[in-house]
């Protein structure tokens, strides 16, 4: 359940991400916006966390560790690049 | 990036069949040639890479169940590549179309799907289509 | 009520485009009052008349893009690529639904939301400080727009069903977070959910003032379950939550039961590339997905002679891969596929007051295509008459029989070809049809090099025969790719060469006798003779003396050979590059020829010359003994492989059973006068036999291969072959050589 740095820039999403994990992105993100995220080791996202990656468009790193999420990522996420 | 040195394209579409039996590829390559594509033959997708990446094609037949790298696996290694490979057509040949395979095969990148047994008439229309064979 | 409507198509039509080029020409020059007056007065001109026609969803769009433009006219707002792209997307919607208007009297049931979305997009521009909250359109009918939408993108929605599908639409509270909910979780316990959409109900706010912590989605979902299923899942939130029955068709299925099989394939291969790029992008696939669906998408257009669709497609990849944006893409594939589906309609109109306008039909093109083939037997077949009416005069000896066969033979022979004339000129449309895309693509690919390029284009009006002006679009995107990507330097490159910074390339279109010639020039680098020469003399294929012997002319010349192409940015997503043999071969194989003209540092030229009008034959090419042959594709019936225990011989003569007849067999090399190989090495072979109809009889040709089908524009045998018999004409393959077509009638013993 967390959500820490990587690298100074990027932002790592690992285990399960609960509602108050939300609240430690969006401040990471106010810090580097650009950041990329990578959620490949994430197990589980609360909705709060997937509302916070639409609302910025965020740009995501490597398969989503979420398996319902990697299968509806296209759908939910539609198809920024 | 590739250097483009291409000879002169004949109208032929040129198509790479990729399949772990020697008798079906046989059997599609015939039926190709005999409608008049340009037809070449991978035993699996390590070599349909190669091949991809060393000629020029105008759509991929794959065969979804494959020892080693299987055709969905292909599909989605040439789909991140560059240029004129990224986009090569494919074609995949599968045994099933469930829900699930569809999604699959979609999900991977691939532009079309037959099931099992193909006929020689429809895998030619396909082809056809698929290619851009002249009408 | 069919006399506004038209009017209101063509006149908007107009406007869309003048608004378009004006719109181009103001990102390139910046504030310029007469063009912004101009396209304000467009937008509001068709805002307006949107409301005559009762269009409120396009008077909705056009009234916040006439805003917007007012703020920019005023000074208030600055030009900028991104409003400019938003004018431009905006005016691609309007296009879209003037023609879902066309082609059946009224807009898509979407059309309200996507009003609403392209007004925030344009809105947003203007920088409004409060956001507007997102309402969702519902259909009188009582499925919501939003349902109809969402059932639409499903891959396969099987027809049939035990229990019809549901739409669920499930607004969780703003807070309701706090009270322990995972509205996405709670979705995921849905049984077979098929699709699942989710947006925001307010406008995202900006990153610094995001509160994790208030829920603003709202989420659509279609699943195939029961309503009490729903109830179940949802039982803690029945208020949050509103589910709709789809009815069996609602979404559009691609059911194969139509007569025209070809047409089913077809919009088959459509659905799935539409299908392939919605499913959403796996990480670093965004190329390669929405280019082989393109690719796909436009071999598949090509071959089912609907080749003249393929150029939207291929813009609208451009303007994909430019904005990064697949909607592009998807939107034009869709455009297509409706227009794939609308019958022809036709529409006469006529004014109360008996004044003469134009009136137009609109026509299937195969029934133009049937008639001009008719009228082509019937000049046959009047030449057969002006022949039996010669011999009669020689028979007879009746002056006045002689002279009145004569006068109604002639005033015959006159009806008929004045009717081909009208016939031909019926396939006549202006070359602006060709050069329409360009301006936009032209913007788009420049962008996407970084350079500056302005396109003109002239003589629009000039009119060509549709079959050429269709096999053009191909040729004319390459030569204008090369120019940008090889011709055009960088701005720096220019400006260090003391040429104005923004390139021009011009495409002009004019008539000269019975020719049509097309130019396309650019201000660029131009080709550099030494170079093709160095690179000659590197592909070895020609000696080096005979290298060194050629003029600057002759040099420039050589990249027509094959292999001359060199790497491109702008990538031809076919990988086959963009080689002038290439161009070359396609402009030959409607008749035409093709020249250059290109002075290093100061720019290049290239002149298409085409015949206005044509006729096409089909043609098999086959090889036998040796040598390769057209056969005429309306004579061919069919193909077969005989296995050799199937060939009877009656009478020294070869033949097979076919169905319930025997038909006789013909070698062609044998036919042709060439060798063939000895039997014996034949021996146990299958025979490779292509079944001809000729004057109602029929024969099997034995060949050695069968090759390509062509469309091709047959030359008549010119000098020393003219009276050779057997041939019917010449004309080029795809890989430049020439073909000898065979007149079967005189070959067949």
């Amino acid at each position: 359940m967390t959500v820490r740095r990587k690298g100074g820039t990027s932002i790592v999403l690992e285990g399960e991400c609960s509602a108050e994990d939300a609240e430690a992105l969006v401040q990471m993100l106010q810090e580097t916006p650009a950041a990329a995220i990578d959620w490949s080791a994430c197990s589980r996202l609360h909705t709060a966390v997937i509302q916070v990656l639409l609302a910025v468009k965020a740009r995501t790193v490597g398969d989503c560790g979420d398996p319902w999420v990697r299968k509806w990522a296209g759908s939910v996420f539609g198809i920024d690049a | 990036m590739m250097p483009t040195e291409q000879s002169g394209t004949a109208a032929k579409a040129r198509v790479l069949v990729v399949d772990d039996s020697s008798l079906v590829r046989l059997y599609y390559l015939n039926a190709l040639k005999n409608a008049g594509f340009e037809a070449e033959q991978a035993i699996n997708g390590i070599e349909a890479i190669e091949k991809v990446l060393a000629g020029t094609y105008d759509l991929v037949i794959v065969d979804v169940n494959m020892p080693g790298m299987d055709g969905l696996s292909f599909i989605r290694d040439i789909r991140r590549r560059s240029e004129s490979v990224a986009t090569i057509p494919t074609l995949i040949i599968t045994t099933e179309a469930g829900e699930q395979d569809v999604a699959d095969a979609r999900s991977a990148g691939a532009n079309y799907y037959l099931v099992k047994p193909v006929s020689e008439r429809d895998l030619i229309r396909h082809v056809a289509a698929l290619a851009g064979a002249p009408p | 009520m069919n006399a506004l409507r038209e009017q209101f198509i063509s006149e908007a039509r107009e406007l869309v485009l003048q608004a378009t080029d004006d719109l181009i020409a103001i990102e390139r020059t910046g504030f310029d009052a007469e063009r912004l007056d101009r396209v304000f007065r467009a937008f509001h001109t068709l805002k307006g008349s949107a409301g005559v026609v009762e269009l409120p969803a396009m008077s909705f769009v056009l009234h916040a893009a006439e805003d917007l433009l007012a703020e920019v006219n005023a000074r208030r707002q600055p030009i900028t690529t991104s409003l400019v792209n938003e004018a431009l997307l905006s005016l691609d919607q309007i296009s879209k639904w003037i023609d879902d208007f066309e082609a059946s009297g009224a807009l898509p049931s979407d059309a309200g939301d996507t009003a609403r979305k392209s007004t925030e997009r344009l809105r947003a521009l203007l920088n409004e400080a409060s956001a507007k909250p997102v309402e969702s359109g519902q259909d009188s009918g009582g499925t919501p727009s939003w349902a109809s939408r969402l059932a639409a993108e499903i891959f396969q929605l099987p027809a049939k069903s035990d229990h019809n599908h549901l739409a669920i639409e499930y607004e969780p509270l703003s807070d309701c977070f706090f009270n322990g909910d995972d509205p996405l979780r709670l979705l995921q316990s849905v049984p077979n959910l098929l699709a699942v959409s989710v947006e925001p109900r307010k406008e995202w706010q900006r990153l610094g003032e995001l509160d994790p912590f208030v829920c603003n989605l709202r989420i659509h979902a279609i699943a195939k379950t029961t309503r009490s299923e729903v109830a179940q899942i949802f039982r803690f939130v029945p208020d949050q939550i509103r589910v709709f029955e789809l009815p069996a068709d609602a979404a559009t299925v691609r059911q194969v039961d139509r007569e025209n099989e070809s047409l089913a394939l077809l919009e088959n291969i459509l659905a799935r590339q539409i299908g392939l790029i919605q499913a959403g992008l796996q990480e670093g696939d965004f190329y390669g997905r929405l280019g082989s669906a393109t690719r796909v998408a436009t071999n598949a257009l090509r071959h089912y002679g609907r080749a003249e669709m393929s150029g939207s497609v291929e813009s609208a990849m451009e303007a994909a891969m430019a904005q990064k944006d697949a909607s592009l893409l998807l939107a034009s594939l869709q455009a297509i596929t409706k227009q794939l589906l609308a019958p022809p309609s036709e529409a006469l109109s006529e004014n109360k007051d008996g004044s003469a306008t134009r009136r137009s039909l609109r026509v299937d093109e195969a029934r133009i295509d049937a008639i001009f083939n008719l009228s082509g037997e019937m000049i046959v077949a009047r030449n057969g008459l002006m022949h039996l009416a010669r011999r009669m005069e020689q028979a007879a000896h009746d002056s006045d029989l002689i002279r009145d066969i004569r006068a109604s033979n002639e005033s015959f022979g006159r009806l008929v070809s004045d009717m081909h004339s009208a016939i031909l000129q019926l396939r006549m449309v202006p070359v602006d049809q060709l050069f329409r895309s360009f301006p936009r693509l032209v913007r788009d690919i420049s962008q996407r090099l970084g350079k500056n390029v302005e396109l003109i284009a002239r003589g629009g009006t000039t009119e060509c025969d549709k079959n050429v002006v269709d096999r053009l679009f191909e040729p004319l995107l390459h030569l204008v790719r090369n120019a940008l990507d090889h011709g055009v330097e960088s701005p720096e490159a220019r400006r260090a060469a003391g040429k104005p910074e923004i390139a021009t390339v011009t495409l002009a279109a004019t008539r000269s006798g019975d020719r049509l010639v097309i130019e396309i020039t650019d201000d660029g680098r131009g080709i550099d003779p030494e170079a093709m020469r160095r690179k000659a003399r590197e592909g070895g294929a020609s000696a080096a003396e005979e290298i060194d012997q050629l003029s600057d002319e002759e040099a420039i010349h050589l990249i027509f050979r094959p292999g001359f192409s060199t790497a491109s940015k702008v990538s031809d997503i076919s990988g086959r590059g963009v080689g002038m043999d290439v161009v070359r071969n396609t402009v030959e194989q409607v008749g035409g020829r093709i020249a250059l003209a290109s002075r290093f540092g100061t720019g290049t030229t290239v002149r298409l010359d085409l015949p206005i009008s044509v006729a096409m034959s089909q043609i098999m090419v086959v090889d036998a003994g040796g040598q390769s042959f057209g056969l005429p594709m309306d004579a061919v019936g069919e193909t077969v492989r005989l296995s050799p225990d199937r060939v009877a011989t009656i009478k020294d003569n070869k033949g097979f059973v076919l169905r319930d007849r025997i038909v006789p067999i013909c070698s062609l090399a044998e036919l042709m006068g060439l060798q063939l190989p000895p039997a014996k090495s034949r021996e146990g072979r299958a025979h490779l036999l292509v079944v001809v109809e000729v004057a109602g009889r029929v024969a099997a040709l034995e060949v050695d291969a069968i090759r390509d089908r062509l469309d091709a524009v047959l030359k008549p045998m010119q000098g020393v072959l003219s009276n050779a018999r057997g041939y019917s004409g010449t004309t080029v393959t795809s890989d430049g050589r020439v073909l000898l077509v065979l007149d079967l009638k005189e070959i067949l013993p």
